[in-house]
């Protein structure tokens, strides 16, 4: 790990105790962000993405969830070990999250120019004035169109892809922005208007030189937005790399049925069937230790039933971890 | 791949009935769990009340008036005309669970029925069945029973005919309610699409999902159709004497408070136990099945 | 081409809503003003974003909503006139898949019974033909008939919408809506979903109208796409023609702003279109997308344009065609 890396998270295994026995939402994962990059978290319901965010801003509902094992080492603290009372300090400032529907995080009785203001004032020594002025500010950055005026409203009053970039806003108020976590920041927007956050999302990247953890399952973003990719199926991570190494040399099983089972796929021009993944996302709670996609892998033998495959590492940092990496390569030449 | 691609080879996962499921959820509520006790103990006894009882309810001994709990073979007692206590009260849960039961089946059908109906269609028939229900409700509830015992003639079962009406509304607005809510979903959409019925829309389709408030205002409906039958044999409304029942108990020996104070307070404990145990039961049950009634 | 199996004609549908200010009444037009035809045998495609009227209209065309304006035929017939008994009938033949697996199956109903009710309703047999029916139709979408004494929430996404999609052709109807069928599902079961669509289209000659706001969804579905925005078609083509020379700066943004699963593209897309979707309850005068529109001229913002041919079976509505 260099000295570019914002946050590494090592063997993290998180676990959720429900009446009906243990999900292993997490299992043994680690990753890093580098600074000024984005990461996407990508997989389907049920991988885990979500819940590493949560792990990382200490979200997890505790219980019935728990932490059981690991590390997550951001800016040199272990964000794991620290008291709540610095846990909350960080979240808001050097760790922002912004989330599917953007409603639910705004407070619905502030007009949006106070809100925003407010975290200036929290965090920053400034007068009312002076925070109202940066909020402005704030929504110009988010390009927002008449900032001054939007500052007046209420979030109720805001389309869907406004109070996005009021969320987005918020995340940028503070003096030190480190990591934004988005958490499906586009799942619930109209696709024209995922166009412009996306780009709006990218653009800010490199303007505050922050890090992006974009978390999401539509392939479509990631290839749009991502530096770097790591995929996720049932609680484990099953490949990592560039975005350009993920999508021009998919090498993992579940990677290569994901990007086939899209209808864009340009191999689709004639209208053919789809190549589905067969079967479903395994149950979490009766999930063995074995890799989870054996199931539904048409190169799964017993081995694959058995354990969790070790890495594979096929490029500079673009790994698999799948006991068939040599069948798989043979026989998928795209 | 071909076209039977998936076929059989998905599993459904083992998971529970939701009735399965909210039992789990009312075991781990211990105030609910104690309402349920208290209630099986009520209806226990109320059904096996002859083999309980170990005298005769109304058979008096003269010459054991008013005898005092635990001093005789009359474990709690005689009252006033010498008769058994403890058998008296036994009875009187057998007479309490049927007042419940009557009174909240009459409510419970006709508030379904009609609340259903204001529900689905809405509409003009929707805002003159709310209107009645208003004037109903505008009244002071015990006086609007007093009212109908009045007309139909006091006796037990006019009682219970009548709380069981003055109950109506309260069904009338929460069926209305949810059912209001539901039919707006999908499934039901769907259903229509097939070409459902509107009776098999509202009783087949939309009712079974309305179950829960129901369920919830039952169950402390039959609490205080308990406490209000009370109420209408103390006044003399009610149950006629000798019946054993627990209002009429009260009322009949409320000045022997001070000299005999069990003829008067055991019946009044029985009441409340058994109004307790229905309301911790609705309590539990309405945090389980519908946590945006809690108030 | 074969014969039409549905016209619309002119179809409205306004809903009356009371606005936020006062107690003046608004008018929210969901549907405002369509006319298109279903051939036999295609896959109609309407693809357009929220409040669009999508949705709307597909709830009107087979009359689960009640028109405003305009008329539906089917095979000749107006739904709209047709009486109760015939309405049902008619059901049988016309059908819906929803969006939501989760909340169009009634979760106090087991599985058999929510797939044999539209043969309950039709009566559609003995009580054992039914019981055969729901079995085999269970097999054909993919379900262990084993699970027919399970609920709904016991099964996952896609096999809930399995569970939905037998239900809609228990009855061997012709004419099936798809309402945003796939869009609550993950991607991998999605492709599952839309394989199956498409067997049982060819097995049992359906024609279906797929309305999703996925572009790469319809795109790959349909034969042909129907663009809509606030309320109007603005653009209407058979697929090929529609994908290769859409000409409605709208259905370009569309397209544009669709994200693409290849990374080296993405510093080379256009960027057109700006700002948000309007209300449809006060839309834009004239052309509804002009703000939104780089292209726009002042008779945009004054009239609204026609649905023009542009070329054979191409309609599109912009004043730019002129």
């Amino acid at each position: 790990m260099s000295d570019d890396t914002l946050l590494t998270m090592e063997n993290v295994n998180v676990h959720f105790h429900t009446r009906r026995g243990v999900v292993k939402a997490v299992r043994d994962l680690s990753l890093h962000i580098k600074k000024g990059e984005t990461l996407a978290l990508v997989g389907e319901s049920g991988c885990g993405k979500s819940v590493t965010a949560h792990t990382i801003n200490q979200l997890i509902p505790m219980p019935p969830g728990v932490i059981e094992s690991g590390s997550v080492i951001f800016r040199d603290r272990d964000l794991l070990k620290l008291p709540e009372k610095e846990i909350r300090k960080l979240r808001g400032t050097q760790i922002s999250m912004i989330f599917q529907e953007p409603m639910t995080s705004l407070n619905p009785v502030f007009k949006i120019g106070e809100q925003l203001a407010d975290v200036f004032l929290t965090h920053q020594k400034m007068t009312k004035k002076e925070a109202h002025a940066k909020a402005v500010e704030l929504l110009d950055l988010v390009k927002i169109p008449s900032p001054e005026k939007r500052a007046h409203d209420y979030p109720h009053q805001l389309s869907g892809g406004m109070r996005q970039r009021v969320m987005i806003a918020m995340a940028l108020a503070s003096p030190e922005p480190g990591l934004m976590i988005a958490d499906e920041p586009t799942t619930a927007l109209d696709v024209t208007i995922q166009a412009q956050i996306l780009d709006l999302l990218t653009d800010l990247k490199d303007k505050v030189d922050m890090s992006i953890l974009l978390i999401t399952h539509d392939m479509g973003v990631v290839a749009e937005t991502a530096d770097r990719v790591v995929v996720m199926y049932a609680g484990r991570k099953v490949e990592e790399g560039t975005v350009y190494q993920i999508f021009d040399n998919p090498s993992h099983p579940y990677t290569l049925g994901l990007l086939n089972s899209l209808p864009s796929n340009e191999k689709y021009a004639d209208h053919s069937r789809l190549e589905a993944i067969p079967g479903n996302v395994p149950d979490l709670l009766t999930l063995g230790d074995g890799c989870p996609f054996a199931n539904r892998c048409s190169w799964a033998d017993e081995a694959c039933e058995k354990s969790f495959p070790g890495i594979t590492e096929l490029d500079e940092g673009h790994s698999i971890w799948c006991h068939k990496s040599e069948e798989v390569k043979n026989r998928s030449v795209r | 791949m071909n076209s039977t691609e998936t076929l059989n080879t998905i599993n459904a996962p083992a998971a529970e009935s939701p009735l399965a499921e909210h039992w789990h959820q009312l075991k781990r509520s211990k105030t609910a769990m104690a309402g349920l006790i208290i209630i099986l103990a009520f209806i226990l006894i109320a059904v096996f009340a002859p083999l309980l009882a170990p005298m005769d309810p109304v058979a008096q001994n003269i010459e054991m008036r008013k005898t005092a709990p635990f001093v005789s073979e009359y474990i709690l007692g005689t009252d006033d005309l010498g008769r058994d206590m403890l058998s008296r009260l036994i009875y009187g849960a057998r007479i309490s669970m049927t007042i419940g039961v009557i009174a909240v089946g009459i409510a419970l059908f006709f508030g379904i029925l009609i609340g259903v109906i204001s529900g689905y269609y809405g509409g003009m028939v929707d805002k003159v069945i709310q209107r009645l229900v208003d004037i109903m409700l505008a009244f002071p509830y015990i006086l609007l029973t007093i009212v109908i015992v009045a007309v139909l003639g006091p006796s037990l079962t006019n009682a219970m005919v009548a709380i069981g009406i003055s109950q109506i509304p309260r069904y009338i607005r929460i069926v209305r309610a949810s059912v209001m809510a539901e039919k707006e979903s999908d499934y039901v959409m769907a259903e229509r699409a097939l070409g459902a019925s509107d009776f098999e829309l509202m009783f087949l389709s939309i009712l079974p999902n309305c179950l829960a408030p129901i369920s919830v205002q039952a169950t402390l409906g039959f609490g205080s159709a308990i406490l209000e039958s009370a109420g209408l044999s103390f006044l003399g409304l009610g149950a006629q004497p000798p019946t054993p029942e627990w209002g009429l108990m009260i009322a009949s020996s409320k000045e022997f408070v001070t000299s005999a104070w069990w003829i008067v307070t055991l019946p009044g404990i029985a009441t409340l136990l058994a109004v307790l145990g229905f309301n911790l039961l609705g309590d539990g049950l309405r945090d389980i099945l519908d946590p945006r009634l809690r108030d | 081409m074969s014969e039409s199996l549905m016209e619309v004609k002119d179809l409205k549908k306004y809903y009356r809503i009371s606005s936020r200010e006062g107690n003046a009444k608004q008018t929210l037009k969901a549907v405002d003003g369509v006319s298109f035809d279903i051939k036999k045998g295609e896959i109609l495609g309407i693809v357009g974003e929220s409040g669009c009227g999508k949705s709307t209209l597909g709830k009107t065309v087979l009359r689960l909503h009640e028109k405003t304006e305009g008329e539906v035929l089917y095979g000749g017939r107006d739904l709209f006139s047709l009486d109760h008994k015939e309405m049902v009938d008619l059901r049988k033949s016309i059908q819906m898949v929803f969006q939501d697996p989760f909340s169009s199956l009634n979760p106090r109903k087991k599985v058999g019974s929510l797939i044999s009710q539209p043969l309950r309703i039709h009566k559609a047999g003995t009580p054992a033909e039914i019981a055969e029916k729901v079995d085999s139709i269970m097999e054909e979408v993919g379900i262990n008939p084993m699970y027919k004494n399970r609920f709904p929430h016991q099964f996952s996404g896609g096999q809930r919408q399995r569970i939905g999609i037998a239900r809609a052709l228990t009855l061997n109807p012709e004419f099936v809506v798809c309402d945003e069928a796939v869009s609550a599902l993950d991607v991998s079961v999605q492709a599952q979903i839309l394989n199956l669509l498409q067997d049982l289209r060819e097995k049992h000659d359906l024609t279906y109208m797929f309305i999703a706001h996925d572009l790469a969804v319809v795109e790959y579905i349909s034969t042909r796409i129907v663009v809509m925005y606030l309320g109007k078609i603005i653009e209407m083509a058979d697929k090929d023609e529609l994908v290769k020379n859409h000409t409605h700066p709208y259905t370009k943004a569309l397209f544009n702003a669709f994200p693409l699963t290849d990374p080296h593209k993405r510093d080379q897309k256009e960027k057109i279109v700006m700002g948000d979707v309007p209300s449809p309850i006060n839309p834009p005068t004239g052309c509804h997308f002009h703000p939104r529109c780089p292209y726009a001229k002042d008779i945009c913002k004054q009239q609204y344009p026609p649905l023009k041919e542009v070329s054979p079976g191409h309609m599109s509505a912009c004043w730019l065609n002129e």
